[in-house]
C-alpha cells in the first residue's frame, strides 16, 4: 500500500489517474462520491471503478451486495492496481474495506492523499486514522508517477474485413478452383494460404480424435457432432475475425471433412443477404464489453457462455466450479456427468413426455463433448469473475457454477439464469436465437434470418449422420415411379 | 447586450481592459475545459463583462451564424448563502434538466446523474457568488470537474472574499487556469472613460468628473451607473442635456450628500 503525497491537490495528478485506464489494463480508479462518509455508497463507487454503469446495481436489485461484487470483479479483471483519490476523505470504514478488497484481489492500494493534514508528523508514519495495522509507505507524486506509468493507448486494430475480396459463391468442392478463376493473383495468394491451413488442421484433428463412426451401423457418432461443433466453434471457424476468412475455413474444413466421407453441408440461403457473415463466433470483443458492463457476474458469465454456445441455460445447472478453468479460458464437461432429466422433455421425468427435441439432444451433446469449451480471451475475465464470486460465497469444486442466489443448495438456477440473460441481453440490445420460440425461426423482426437452437444450425451447418447418399435431408428419397395411365391402359 | 446597472438609457459599454480580458478567458476556458475565476469588489463589473461574454457565445452559437463546430452550452448559477453539497447537486440538476432533481435520490445517484448529464455537450458553467461557496460545494464540483467523462468549463464569479475563500482549498489553486482580478477604475482615466460611457458627460470639465469620481464614484462603474441615472433625470429638470456643477450639485444631495 502507498500513500501518495498530494498534498497540493495537483490537477497533474488527476490528470495522470484519469490516464491510468482502466479494469482492461489491470486497474481500478475509485472515485469516492463527495461527502458521503458510509460504505455502501464506496461500494457502488468501486462497482463504477470496475466499469460498471452507476445505476447498474440498482437496476439488476443487487444495490445490497456491491462490495461482494465488486470484489469479484476486481479478482476477474485480475486487477492489479487500485487507486483511489481524494483517500484522506475517506472514514476509517471506508477505507478499512476498500483495504481489504484490494488486498484480496492481490492488488496494490495507491491513496492519494490531497491534503497536507494527518500525513506527516511527529509520530505519524502515514495516514493516521487509515488502514490500521497495515504498512504504508508515503511516496511523492513524482515517484507515483514513476513506479505507476499511464496505461498505453488502445490499439486500433483495423478493419480486417475490408481486406478481403469478395468470395464465389461456389460450394466447396469447386470453392477453391473459383477462387482461382476468379480472383487477381493477390487476392488469391490471400485465401489459398488460409484455405490450406485450415484443410491440414482439420486434417490433424480429424486424425488426433480418432474414429468418428460407429463400427455397429457405420453412422456418425452423436459424440463425433458434439465435438466436431467444439472445434468448429473454438478453432477452425468461430474465431475468425470476418465472414469472408470464416467463409474460406469453412469451404477448407468440408473439403477435408469430404475425403473422409463425412458431408457438412452449409445452406446460406436462411442466413440473411449477407450469410458469411454470420460465422464467426458470437462472443466478440464488443459483445464481451457490453456484458461487463453487467453487475450480476451469473448473468454476465451465463449470458456470454450462451452466446458462444448459442444454448439456452437448460444445462449449465450441470456446470461444477471445477468444471471452469482457473484464468476462465476453457469450461470442460465430463463426459461421464450424467445429463439432467427435463420436465416434459426427458422420458422418465414428470410433465407431459411427448418427444425428446432433436435440438435438445443436440445442444446436450455440443456442451458435453469430449473437449473443453474454450472461451475467447476477450471474454474471459467474465468467467473468472464469477468464479471469483462462488469461492467467496464459500462454495467448493463440486459446488454448481451457477447456483440460486437465494437457495444454492436446494433450487436450480435454470429459470433464475434465464431471466438473468434476458434481462441482459434486453439490456445490451442482444438478440439471442433460443430466446423465441420454434414458431419464429425465421423471425421477421431481424430481417429473416434464421435462428437456430445449437451452434451448428444457427449458422445453416448440419452434419449429415448416415454419410453422402443415405442421408433423407441430403438426398431425399424418390417417390415411387408410376407409368401415365395412358401407359398401363387402366382407365383414367 | 445586457442591461446596465438600473437599466440606464443610453449608456454604452466601456470597453475596458478588464471588460475585453473577460470574454478571452472565457474562449480560453472553453478551448481547455479549465477553471477560471473572475473577482473583484462589488460594483466593479465583473457580472457586466461575464454576461456580455457569455451574450457574444450565445450569439455565435446561434441558428443561422456560421457558428464553431463544437458548440457550448452555457448553464449559470447562482447560490443562496452556505448552500449545502445537496443544494448545490439539486440546482445543477435543476439548470442542466429543466426539471427539478427528485427528492427521493440519494447522493450518489444524484452525482452519477450529473456526471453523465455532464458528459456530453462541451458546457460553460458560471458560478455567481462564488464566495458564497463552502469547501464541500467545493469538493462537489471538483470532482465532477475532474472526472474523466465529463466535458466542461468553469468559471467562479465572485465579489468581495471571493478569491480569498476558493485560494483557500488546495484543489482549486493549482487548478485555476485564467484568473481575472477586477480593480477599481484609475482615477486619471476616468474623465476620458466616462465621457464615452453617457451623452450627458460629453464635453463636460475633466475636473468635474474627478470631483464626481472623487466624491460618488470611487473608481465603481456600480457608482457611476446610480450617479449617472440621477443625473440624467436632474439635466431633464433643468433643461440641460449635459452635466454641470449645479446638476452635479442636485445629485450630491439627491443621493445623500455624496457620501459613500
Amino acid at each position: 500500500m502507498y500513500v501518495v503525497d498530494n498534498a497540493g491537490d495537483d490537477l497533474a495528478a488527476v490528470r495522470h489517474i484519469n490516464a491510468c485506464g482502466g479494469p482492461a489494463d489491470g486497474r481500478a480508479v475509485l472515485r469516492p462520491t463527495p461527502g458521503a462518509r458510509d460504505v455502501d455508497t464506496l461500494g457502488w463507487d468501486l462497482l463504477v471503478a470496475v466499469a460498471k454503469p452507476p445505476h447498474g446495481a440498482r437496476r439488476e436489485h443487487v444495490s445490497g451486495l456491491s462490495w461482494e461484487y465488486g470484489q469479484s470483479w476486481l479478482a476477474g479483471f485480475a486487477v492489479s492496481h487500485m487507486i483511489i483519490d481524494r483517500a484522506h476523505l475517506l472514514t476509517r470504514d471506508q477505507a478499512g474495506k476498500a483495504a481489504a478488497a484490494a488486498a484480496r484481489a492481490g492488488a496494490t492500494l495507491w491513496l492519494l492523499w490531497g491534503t497536507a493534514t494527518g500525513l506527516r508528523g511527529p509520530g505519524c508514519g502515514g495516514p493516521p486514522h487509515l488502514v490500521a495495522g497495515q504498512p504504508a509507505q508515503v511516496i511523492s507524486l513524482w515517484e507515483f508517477y514513476q513506479r505507476l506509468p499511464a496505461a498505453p493507448p488502445p490499439a486500433t486494430e483495423p478493419d480486417q474485413e475490408d481486406d478481403w475480396p469478395p468470395l464465389p459463391a461456389a460450394d466447396f468442392p469447386t470453392f477453391l478452383a473459383a477462387c482461382r478463376r476468379y480472383l487477381p493473383r493477390d487476392q488469391f495468394a490471400q485465401v489459398a494460404p488460409l484455405y490450406y491451413d485450415t484443410a491440414e488442421a482439420a486434417d490433424a484433428w480429424l486424425e488426433t480424435y480418432g474414429a468418428p463412426r460407429d463400427p455397429r451401423d457405420g453412422q456418425l457418432t452423436a459424440a463425433f457432432e458434439g465435438a466436431l461443433a467444439g472445434w468448429l466453434r473454438d478453432s477452425a471457424i468461430g474465431p475468425a475475425p470476418c465472414g469472408p476468412a470464416a467463409l474460406v475455413r469453412l469451404r477448407a474444413v468440408q473439403a477435408a471433412l469430404f475425403i473422409r466421407a463425412i458431408v457438412l453441408s452449409w445452406q446460406p440461403g436462411p442466413l440473411g443477404p449477407d450469410p458469411a457473415s454470420r460465422l464467426p463466433g458470437n462472443l466478440t470483443p464488443q459483445l464481451a464489453g457490453a456484458l461487463a458492463t453487467t453487475v450480476r457476474t451469473d448473468a454476465a458469465a451465463a449470458t456470454a457462455l450462451s452466446a458462444h454456445l448459442n444454448h439456452g441455460p437448460a444445462f449449465f445447472g450441470t456446470l461444477q466450479i471445477g468444471d471452469v478453468a482457473p484464468d476462465g479460458s476453457a469450461i470442460r464437461v465430463p463426459a461421464s456427468r450424467g445429463r439432467p432429466d427435463r420436465r416434459g422433455i426427458t422420458p422418465g421425468a414428470d410433465g407431459p413426455y411427448d418427444q425428446m427435441p432433436e435440438a435438445d439432444e443436440r445442444t446436450w451433446r455440443e456442451m458435453a463433448a469430449a473437449e473443453p469449451i474454450r472461451i475467447p480471451a476477450c471474454a474471459r475475465a467474465l468467467f473468472t469473475a464469477h468464479l471469483a464470486y462462488r469461492h467467496a460465497s464459500g462454495a467448493t469444486g463440486t459446488d454448481p457454477y451457477f447456483a440460486h442466489p437465494r437457495d444454492p443448495a436446494g433450487k436450480p438456477a435454470t429459470q433464475n439464469l434465464r431471466g438473468a440473460i434476458r434481462a441482459t441481453a434486453q439490456r445490451i440490445g442482444l438478440d439471442l436465437p433460443w430466446m423465441h420460440g420454434d414458431s419464429c425461426q425465421y423471425g421477421a423482426d431481424i430481417g429473416l434470418t434464421r435462428r437456430g437452437h445449437s451452434w451448428l444450425s444457427e449458422r445453416g451447418l448440419r452434419l449429415a449422420r448416415t454419410g453422402p447418399g443415405q442421408d433423407p435431408i441430403l438426398t431425399p428419397p424418390r417417390g415411387k415411379p408410376c407409368r401415365p395411365r395412358w401407359i398401363t391402359g387402366e382407365p383414367p | 447586450m445586457p442591461q446596465h446597472f438600473v437599466n440606464l438609457p443610453g449608456a454604452t459599454t466601456l470597453p475596458t481592459r478588464q471588460y475585453q480580458l473577460t470574454g478571452q478567458i472565457i474562449g480560453d476556458l472553453i478551448a481547455e475545459l479549465a477553471t477560471g475565476v473572475v473577482h473583484g469588489p462589488a460594483g466593479t463589473g465583473k457580472t457586466y463583462a461575464v454576461q456580455a461574454a457569455l451574450e457574444r457565445l450565445r450569439a455565435s452559437a446561434a441558428p443561422g451564424t456560421a457558428s464553431p463546430p463544437d458548440q457550448v452550452s452555457v448553464c449559470t448559477l447562482a447560490f443562496p448563502s452556505k448552500p449545502t453539497m445537496r443544494l448545490v447537486a439539486d440546482e445543477l440538476l435543476t439548470a442542466l434538466t429543466g426539471a427539478a432533481a427528485p427528492r427521493s435520490r440519494n447522493r450518489f445517484h444524484l452525482i452519477a446523474a450529473l456526471t453523465d448529464l455532464l458528459s456530453g455537450l462541451r458546457r460553460l458553467i458560471v458560478i455567481d457568488e462564488a464566495q458564497r461557496l463552502n469547501g464541500d460545494c467545493i469538493e462537489l464540483i471538483r470532482h465532477l470537474h475532474d472526472h474523466p467523462h465529463t466535458r466542461f468549463a468553469l468559471l467562479y464569479v465572485g465579489g468581495d472574499g471571493c478569491w480569498e475563500v476558493l485560494s483557500r482549498e488546495p484543489m482549486l489553486a493549482s487548478r485555476v487556469f485564467r484568473r481575472l482580478p477586477f480593480t477599481r477604475l484609475d482615477r486619471p482615466a476616468v474623465p476620458a472613460l466616462m465621457r464615452r460611457y453617457h451623452p450627458v458627460y460629453h464635453g463636460a470639465d475633466e475636473q468635474l468628473l474627478l470631483e464626481i469620481e472623487d466624491a460618488y464614484g470611487k473608481g465603481m462603474l456600480r457608482n457611476w451607473a446610480v450617479f449617472t441615472h440621477a443625473a440624467v433625470g436632474m439635466c431633464g429638470t433643468a433643461g440641460t442635456d449635459r452635466i454641470t456643477a449645479e446638476v452635479a450639485g442636485n445629485v450630491y444631495a439627491k443621493l445623500g450628500g455624496g457620501i459613500r
